[in-house]
């Protein structure tokens, strides 16, 4: 349990999700279960089978290249609390 | 004019005869909204003044003699489809305060038809549940037994129908999230071909396996309402140059007197609930006193569709909601100390439990180690899936099953048991993994009242057949077929 824990602890870093030990245990526990749900097709012998990425019938569907109306900038702006000068301002990147 | 059983085929004759003017229709619903949603809880918000000048539009449309078939009619909208300046929130408090820039094309050829937008409908967060408890804002409750689940993720959808608080909803479905809820409120839900419907503006859960659909009280309603959305897209690229060429409302009718129809062997499982399987059954011998012939057939690829689709549906899932980071739109952690920081925290605080899970299970199977084992092999079955549908489609016109193993569970029955509910995803999950159309009809009801659904899927653009088979089917069970009893004040 200890090594499944540290693994979703590693994962969840890779997801970016800030987790406290508390819900970093629970959601661990959901993993077991779900994990092991997922574990019943590992061993399926699939080997001479390709994989099938997307099922659209369709490849290469581009639109023409053709300039359009871009967004007001003030109203792509309005969805953050943190705009300011036309940009988006965060915390301090270097540290 | 008995609302609870009106359909959008007669609200269109009683408009276009003005027995009603689309105004008139449009204040039924809305004092519907205001009287019983506070029983059934499908609105997270409702647009009244923008709703009542459509309406007021579409009346000078119908009064010049150009109303189409969507002309004036009042529906609901899932709130992960965006509408322009209308609070889209995907049931999650990392959208609470999201106002789009831009309109879902499916709610655009809306509003180009003239039809009426009530309002927003709830939903899982971020279309990841079948009880739509998944919600960050409210729950929604089945109307036919409030003390149960209206189904997901679509649950407001299908409620707002069930109840008659819409003629017709726009929802999505990624693994059933359309059908499922459709079953469980006694209504029709229909999921189209993979790329008939354009995804612009549906907010992203799996790319590969969402699509917009419609909610109806008939299987009419739903082929009208499709009519309506479907089409190429420029700015969907997946999106499938196709029109039919003969509108697919026109193409209900025409019974099934010789339909080939078969039922996989492998989903009459011990899970069935007996009162769905006799359901089953009994839709069975209607069929076949219809005309169609029906039989069993073996198809062992789908056994494995529930964790193959959780696999694929959650490694899409954790790619597409990466964009969630607080920086642009969407919910910030206040004092982060680090750009790091705000992001983790951002995330952590603004996503649900069951949206975590899914970023943590696509995040496995996609990292480093576990990418053949868990990814690569589901991509591998869903080769397995379509070539076994290709197959039983050689043979058969539409294929057969259950939409649900259960009908509709008590609220707070599987909150703490995510297994439970990805397992009952089963009948649905498949017709997503190989992009085809699956539409659910009710077809009886258990010995509590409640609804129980029948599916038919089809091949590829197969539309026509299904609705073919589905409005033979609802025909026949017509005289059976029961609403809600909702009084409201």
């Amino acid at each position: 349990m200890t090594d499944t824990n540290d693994y979703i602890k590693y994962i969840a870093g890779l997801a970016k999700l800030s987790l406290d030990d508390e819900e970093m245990q629970s959601l661990a526990e959901d993993m077991q279960d779900i994990i092991g749900l997922m574990d019943t097709i590992k061993d399926l012998d699939t080997e001479s089978i390709g994989a099938t990425e997307h099922i659209s019938r369709v490849t290469n569907n581009m639109r023409e290249d053709r300039a359009g109306n871009p967004f007001d900038t003030e109203k792509i702006l309005s969805n953050s609390k943190h705009a300011m000068e036309n940009c988006f301002s965060i915390p301090k990147m270097i540290e | 004019m008995e609302i609870t059983r009106l359909t959008i085929k007669e609200a269109r004759t009683l408009l276009d005869s003005k027995k009603i003017s689309a105004v008139e229709l449009t204040d039924i619903y809305m004092n519907r909204i205001k009287t019983l949603d506070g029983k059934v809880d499908s609105y997270l918000s409702v647009c009244e003044e923008t709703a009542l000048l459509q309406a007021a539009e579409a009346q000078k449309k119908i009064d010049g003699g150009n109303g189409g078939m969507l002309c004036g009619i009042p529906l609901s909208i899932k709130d992960n489809i965006c509408i322009e300046g209308t609070k889209t929130t995907c049931a999650s408090k990392m959208l609470e305060d999201f106002i789009p820039p831009y309109t879902a094309t499916a709610v655009n050829k809306l509003h180009s038809q003239n039809a009426v937008i009530l309002g927003k409908v709830n939903l899982d967060e971020f279309a990841m549940g079948g009880s739509t408890e998944n919600s960050a804002f409210k729950k929604t409750k089945n109307p036919f037994d409030l003390t149960r689940v209206p189904g997901g993720s679509s649950g407001g959808s299908a409620a707002s129908v069930s109840a008659s608080l819409a003629l017709g909803s726009l929802g999505s479905d990624t693994g059933g999230s359309v059908r499922q809820p459709s079953a469980f409120c006694g209504v029709v839900g229909m999921k189209p071909t993979y790329g008939l419907v354009s995804r612009y503006g549906l907010v992203a859960f799996a790319s590969s396996l969402d699509q917009i659909g419609p909610i109806g009280k008939t299987v009419e309603d739903c082929a009208i309402l499709l009519d309506g959305i479907c089409g190429q897209d420029p700015r969907d690229g997946t999106s499938l140059n196709y029109k039919p060429e003969v509108p697919y409302a026109a193409s209900v009718a025409g019974g099934i007197k010789n339909y080939s129809i078969g039922l996989p062997r492998e989903y009459i499982t011990e899970g069935l609930n007996s009162e769905v399987r006799a359901a089953l059954y009994k839709s069975i011998e209607t069929l076949e006193k219809l005309g169609a012939k029906v039989e069993e057939f073996s198809m062992p690829s789908l056994k494995h569709a529930v964790p193959a689709y959780y696999l694929m549906s959650s490694a899409e899932a954790s790619s597409n909601l990466s964009r969630y980071d607080g920086v642009k739109y969407g919910y910030r952690a206040e004092n982060s100390r680090s750009y790091n920081e705000m992001i983790g925290r951002s995330r952590a605080e603004g996503f649900g439990r069951e949206v975590k899970r899914r970023i943590l299970l696509g995040t496995y199977a996609l990292a480093s180690g576990y990418y053949d084992a868990y990814y690569k092999k589901a991509l591998k079955l869903r080769t397995l899936i379509s070539q076994g549908f290709d197959e039983a489609f050689a043979k058969y016109d539409v294929v057969l099953h259950p939409t649900t193993p259960e009908t509709a569970f008590k609220l707070g029955q599987n909150t703490d048991d995510p297994l439970s509910m990805y397992l009952a995803d089963i009948y649905t999950v498949s017709a997503n993994i190989a992009g085809l159309p699956s539409i659910s009809l009710p077809c009886g009801y258990d010995s509590n009242g409640l609804p129980i659904g029948l599916s038919f899927t089809g091949k590829p653009l197969g539309e026509r057949e299904i609705f073919r088979a589905a409005a033979a089917f609802e025909a026949d069970f017509a005289p059976g077929f029961r609403v809600p009893v909702l009084t409201g004040g």
